[in-house]
């Protein structure tokens, strides 16, 4: 008996160090990558020492042998105001479409539905051609509106869908009671149903502006001009002009500068985005 | 008067999703159309299109390059895809039910958390740093070091189907971490010791239990990775831009290429068609997997 139980244990113990060594293992390349973010941005790549001249894109323009790269502010301003428009105006078509799907009888409900997820699923990237054809004739390429209105829409599917998961757990009791005391449709919506939303509307206006933030692939698409670039439209073209003759140092510096409002974002989102563990109205378990 | 407040019951809703149906019709509805019917013009760099039949799909098969890339689609969408599944479910079971310690379990997914949120072109920063020909950079420096080569290598010339597949997969499978994770977390304690009691070992708990648990996200991960690893093409751009000599081009990208680059928007189209119909043919099954009337609700104010 005795003998049994000391088996099970040096099992357990053999167990828990496989499994931490696997992990361990299939996270290292993860850690790499982060220490290797790190160290390269303060390097001076041609002596090896330690150096801040990497980040001196936070001063002045810098002129390096291949590239040159602007002061970083009114880029990063550019981004914030890019997000920002993004973020609102999707906030503000979702909230009552969800509204709409989650509480409403309407006809063609199940067909939209479906579409919703279709769209949710389906890729933009393949009809790109039309949408900048579309643009093109709309006389809004080249312009903010332009790729607002695109990046809008291609994330509308997806955070309408998320927004009805949370619209559908709020209690319809809410609801009647305010009918009952004689509150307008539109008022219930407006004062019972919108303040008991606020966390799933927090989710998806930080999906949206951590994605409008980051993006690059519209702007390479449907801008033209060097006045309106991202920070991160900045870098694709950096890494895409120069490839393998690109200054690392100077790269990793910004990829850090970039990384730094995500990450802090993300950590302090991180309790509201745990709040999706369905995928929209199903149970995963 | 009773029609006139019946109308007026009817087009409620609509004040809520008109603004949703234009911005879905005008981005999506409208340009999946319009890519169907500029497959059939000679739609390029003058915007003078008119219409030519089905030359350009006749192009598609006299294309020397189509079906090259069309096996280099399938090979990048099927590793790669079973290199996310195959992460995902190792990693989540490994971190939510093997590590016992809360420490340990909450440091694990706070590295794979921050992995997935931070935008993709950090990546490819990282790895094209890592992998550049430069005699210091991470791969060849190790590598070296190890006698495993000889002189630095220039792994995006020697190895570019293998970065970008690799790449892709270990970055999408940090996405399915999340999603199964959250499943496995709600998994009640309960049904382990069941397990056990009943005499399961630790492998048994993990193929009887945990993964049958696990069926509808499973599901819903193979078909969205299959659908973003066919039609998308983030990572193979800003890591390669499908070279070196079409090694790493797949379909979409193609697509892509023919229309922004060589602006040869209606060959560009008709190359996306073959794409948005297998993204349609597997939104399909996604539509089978999951019961859709289930989730949609009717609503209970008869007002």
């Amino acid at each position: 008996m005795s003998n049994k139980i000391i088996i099970q244990n040096n099992r357990a113990v053999v167990r828990g160090f496989v499994v931490n060594i696997l992990l361990i293992l299939l996270t290292a390349p993860v850690i790499y990558f982060f220490y290797w973010l790190f160290t390269t941005s303060i390097v001076n790549s041609m002596t090896g020492n330690i150096s801040f001249k990497n980040w001196g894109f936070l001063f002045k323009e810098m002129n390096l042998d291949s590239i040159i790269i602007p002061i970083i502010w009114p880029t990063l301003w550019f981004t914030i105001k890019f997000a920002v428009l993004v973020t609102l105006l999707d906030t503000m078509i979702a909230v009552p479409a969800a509204y709409a799907f989650s509480r409403l009888n309407f006809k063609g409900k199940t067909v939209l539905m479906k579409g919703l997820f279709f769209f949710n699923a389906f890729p933009s990237a393949t009809i790109m051609i039309a949408i900048f054809f579309l643009l093109v004739n709309l006389n809004l390429v080249n312009t903010l509106v332009g790729v607002v209105l695109v990046a809008v829409a291609t994330m509308l599917p997806n955070h309408v869908y998320i927004l009805k998961g949370f619209f559908d757990d709020i209690p319809w009791d809410y609801e009647w009671a305010a009918l009952v005391d004689g509150c307008t449709r539109f008022g219930t919506f407006k004062q019972v149903v919108l303040p008991s939303a606020t966390s799933g509307i927090g989710v998806i206006m930080i999906f949206a502006f951590l994605r409008a933030y980051s993006e690059w692939f519209l702007f390479k698409i449907l801008i033209f001009s060097t006045k309106y670039t991202t920070l991160a439209k900045m870098m694709q073209m950096m890494l895409m002009d120069d490839g393998d003759i690109l200054d690392y140092g100077a790269m990793t510096a910004l990829a850090i500068f970039f990384a730094v409002p995500v990450a802090v974002f993300y950590m302090l989102s991180q309790r509201q985005l745990m709040k999706i563990s369905n995928l929209g109205g199903k149970k995963l378990a | 008067m009773n029609y006139k407040i019946n109308l007026r019951k009817k087009l409620y809703p609509l004040w809520f999703l008109l603004p949703f149906l234009i911005m879905i019709s005008m981005f999506f509805g409208f340009p999946i159309i319009l890519t169907g019917v500029m497959t059939f013009t000679d739609f390029d760099i003058t915007y003078r299109p008119s219409f030519v039949g089905f030359k350009n799909y006749q192009k598609i098969a006299m294309d020397p390059n189509f079906f090259k890339i069309l096996a280099i689609t399938f090979t990048f969408t099927l590793v790669a895809l079973a290199i996310i599944m195959l992460m995902s479910i190792v990693i989540s079971i490994l971190t939510q039910y093997f590590v016992k310690r809360k420490v340990a379990r909450y440091a694990y997914r706070t590295i794979w958390l921050s992995m997935n949120a931070l935008p993709s072109i950090i990546y490819a920063v990282v790895i094209r740093g890592v992998f550049s020909p430069y005699a210091t950079s991470g791969a060849n420096y190790i590598c070296l070091k190890l006698g495993l080569i000889a002189d630095p290598i220039s792994w995006l010339n020697h190895f570019p189907l293998v970065l970008v597949i690799f790449t892709t997969g270990f970055l999408n499978g940090a996405n399915g971490i999340i999603i199964l994770s959250a499943a496995i977390n709600s998994i009640p304690e309960d049904y382990y010791k069941a397990a056990r009691v009943d005499g399961t070992t630790e492998w048994g708990i993990v193929t009887q239990v945990i993964i049958p648990l696990l069926k509808w996200p499973l599901m819903y991960l193979t078909v969205t990775n299959a659908i973003s690893l066919i039609s998308s093409y983030n990572y193979i751009l800003l890591l390669t831009e499908g070279g070196p000599n079409l090694r790493t081009t797949t379909l979409s990208l193609y697509a892509y290429q023919n229309a922004f680059e060589n602006s040869q928007f209606g060959y560009g189209a008709a190359i996306s068609i073959f794409v948005v119909t297998i993204s349609i043919a597997l939104v399909l099954v996604l539509f089978k997997l999951f019961n859709f009337d289930e989730m949609i609700q009717p609503c209970r104010i008869d007002d």
